[in-house]
């Protein structure tokens, strides 16, 4: 506007400037002066106000330790126990497959496709050499809505690391390591009331005689007509540092996986993988997630989809309030809460470097304490620019006051 | 149907509660469950198991006439080697929530029968309990679990059974289940007793009852197996027990 208002004079004295060219050098003169002065006073009084607003903005701007409760459904988690646990409830599959394992052991009453020497307990153990290899199938053999097997217990010692991963609806990936020096082999019970199928791979087997031509990279394949009623259980005993189950699991129910209120630490929705030769970073689908602040219920709450993804630094102090596994929805739905005193960030996929920190500001926090912090932070926020203003443009005649106050009264 | 039923079961709870709230006004803080010498006893809530099924009494068929109120109530059992005793005695449906349990024994267990009794003066004259109603457990193992190894008890307070003419174990499951039971000698696989217990509703105690007259001393297991009604998820509770005919 001051600018408009600059050409429209300028072109309105233009022939009466050309005319009178002593006197138009003066007035140019003088606005040049007037318009400098101007300036350099705004942009030193803008300085004073950024650096006196610095500060309080700074910390009224940044993020706090917030009180959050976090809602998603995700695919893939992965976060670290800090108490040992069990499993909540028992898992049906129709069929489980266990890498990672040290032994497998039951007893058998009828075996079918194999002759067994001994049925009192037939024991599958994981090549030494081959142990990563290593693998074993259990697969219903008629499955159904009554025929199963089920995880029926999973202890899972402190300091381990759990990840679910749901690749597809029907499909769990449920794997444990403890890097620890002293870890303890996990524990695993599994129940068939049904006839099984076992495929082995790279194992040995007590119990059962191996044809004389089993070449060692087959698979050794035979039917479980029945359990020992006595013991029907099937015990794994897992490898020191991993034990790893993936399981085609049964839709018809909703799984609470671990006990309500434990705390967790490292919660990670990414994996590292190998693709080509080369790790990439793989993210978890997070199919819907929400950032609640129950401690502030007129904030509105944080949502994100898919596109999204949640980084959370630590949650020393968080608890699991639920940890579901749902086949029908793909995924483990998943709700946290607790203090968040490390940054909870949430970012594009496509764009990981630009994150914000989804904690709440003493801005944000301020106004919902009481009505009186509202009010009071808005008349700082209005008023203190405003002063400062003042005082610098009367600071500033002063300054220019003064010396010619001083020249009069040298002169007198 | 299912509000109708956890309607009367919150009933049933709060009535339960009411008539434990007015007896401890009665008593005062007398009846509390608490340290009396070489016992706890007392009114305590139970906890919820979480079990699948949960053992609430393994005794050995005996009856004797409660009434009138003897001073004392005696527990017998058999210990073929020594051990830990967790000696537990709880009503099987709670009315009042009496729960008498860790005991220490005048001397330790020892290889053997064993025996220990307690006042009925302090805390089961006063709630007026149903003494044949109580579940005893004496647990060889340190908690309740699936696999569980017990000494049967014979309850009594003044005559001795001469021999063990059977037992009565007693349980209950945490949601409604179709059940059946085997029990087996030593290490065989053929059942030496085998039945049916049909369905059985989640609170409510039913019992397995093992004629052992003709069997021979020695280790046995009680199965009790199945599956839940609503997710046909299965149940396994395994029960050890040695069987020791005479109290010879």
């Amino acid at each position: 506007m001051l600018q408009f208002k600059i050409i429209l004079l300028s072109q309105s004295t233009k022939e009466q400037l050309k005319s009178i060219p002593s006197r138009t050098g003066s007035w140019f003169r003088k606005f040049a002066k007037i318009f400098f002065d101007i300036v350099w006073q705004g942009i030193f009084i803008l300085a004073l106000i950024i650096a006196a607003m610095w500060y309080p903005v700074h910390w009224l701007t940044k993020p706090i330790p917030t009180q959050i409760q976090i809602d998603l459904l995700t695919d893939h988690l992965s976060f670290r126990l800090t108490e040992a646990i069990a499993l909540n409830e028992p898992i049906k599959f129709h069929e489980a497959t266990l890498k990672h394992f040290d032994t497998l052991s039951f007893n058998p009453i009828e075996i079918v496709d194999q002759n067994s020497s001994s049925l009192n307990t037939l024991q599958i153990k994981a090549k030494s050499e081959k142990s990563l290899f290593a693998n074993i199938a259990l697969k219903t053999t008629t499955p159904g809505s009554i025929n199963f097997g089920v995880l029926k217990q999973l202890n899972i010692a402190t300091d381990t690391k759990i990840v679910f991963h749901t690749p597809t609806h029907k499909e769990l990936n449920l794997t444990i390591e403890n890097t620890q020096p002293q870890a303890v082999p996990q524990l695993a019970i599994l129940q068939h009331a049904s006839p099984f199928k076992v495929t082995t791979r790279y194992c040995e087997l007590e119990g059962i005689p191996l044809p004389p031509d089993f070449e060692e990279n087959e698979d050794f394949r035979f039917e479980v007509k029945k359990l020992s009623r006595r013991n029907p259980m099937i015990t794994v005993m897992g490898q020191p540092e991993q034990l790893k189950f993936v399981l085609s699991v049964l839709k018809d129910q909703v799984y609470d996986m671990v006990p309500m209120g434990i705390s967790i630490t490292d919660l990670n929705f990414s994996w590292q993988d190998m693709e080509q030769g080369e790790r990439i970073i793989k993210y978890a689908n997070i199919k819907s997630g929400t950032i609640r602040y129950p401690a502030y219920s007129t904030i509105a709450p944080v949502n994100f989809d898919s596109s999204n993804m949640l980084a959370v630094d630590k949650i020393d102090t968080f608890k699991v309030e639920q940890m579901t596994f749902m086949p029908d929805h793909q995924g483990i739905k998943l709700r946290l809460s607790g203090l968040a005193s490390e940054p909870v960030k949430t970012f594009l996929k496509v764009s990981p470097e630009i994150s914000i920190d989804r904690r709440l500001t003493r801005s944000e926090v301020l106004p919902e304490t009481s009505k009186f912090y509202k009010v009071m932070l808005d008349v700082i926020l209005w008023f203190i620019p405003i002063i400062i203003g003042i005082i610098g443009i009367v600071a500033i005649n002063i300054v220019k006051i003064l010396p010619s106050q001083q020249q009069q009264q040298q002169s007198q | 149907m299912f509000i109708l039923r956890n309607n009367n079961l919150f009933i049933n709870f709060a009535l339960m509660m009411l008539l434990s709230f007015q007896t401890a006004l009665v008593y005062g803080g007398s009846l509390d469950y608490q340290n009396r010498g070489n016992r706890w006893e007392g009114i305590a809530p139970n906890p919820v198991s979480g079990l699948d099924i949960e053992l609430l009494s393994a005794l050995v068929d005996y009856n004797e006439k409660w009434q009138p109120l003897p001073a004392a109530c005696k527990l017998k059992f058999y210990l073929p080697k020594s051990a830990n005793v967790d000696l537990t005695v709880r009503e099987l449906r709670p009315k009042h929530f009496y729960k008498m349990d860790r005991v220490l024994p005048k001397s330790s267990w020892q290889t053997g029968f064993n025996q220990y009794q307690w006042s009925t003066g302090d805390v089961i004259a006063a709630l007026n309990l149903n003494i044949p109603k109580l579940g005893v457990v004496a647990r060889l193992t340190k908690t309740p679990s699936s696999a569980e190894q017990v000494a049967p008890v014979v309850f009594y307070h003044s005559t001795m059974p001469k021999n063990v003419g059977g037992y009565l174990f007693a349980f209950k499951v945490g949601g409604s289940a179709q059940l059946k039971y085997a029990i087996y000698q030593g290490h065989s696989e053929t059942p030496t007793a085998s039945g049916d217990l049909g369905k059985q509703s989640v609170g409510e105690p039913f019992v397995v009852y093992w004629k052992s007259a003709n069997a021979q001393e020695g280790p046995y297991e009680l199965i009790v197996d199945g599956h839940f009604l609503d997710n046909f998820l299965p149940i396994h509770q395994s029960v050890r027990f040695y069987h020791k005919p005479s109290f010879k």
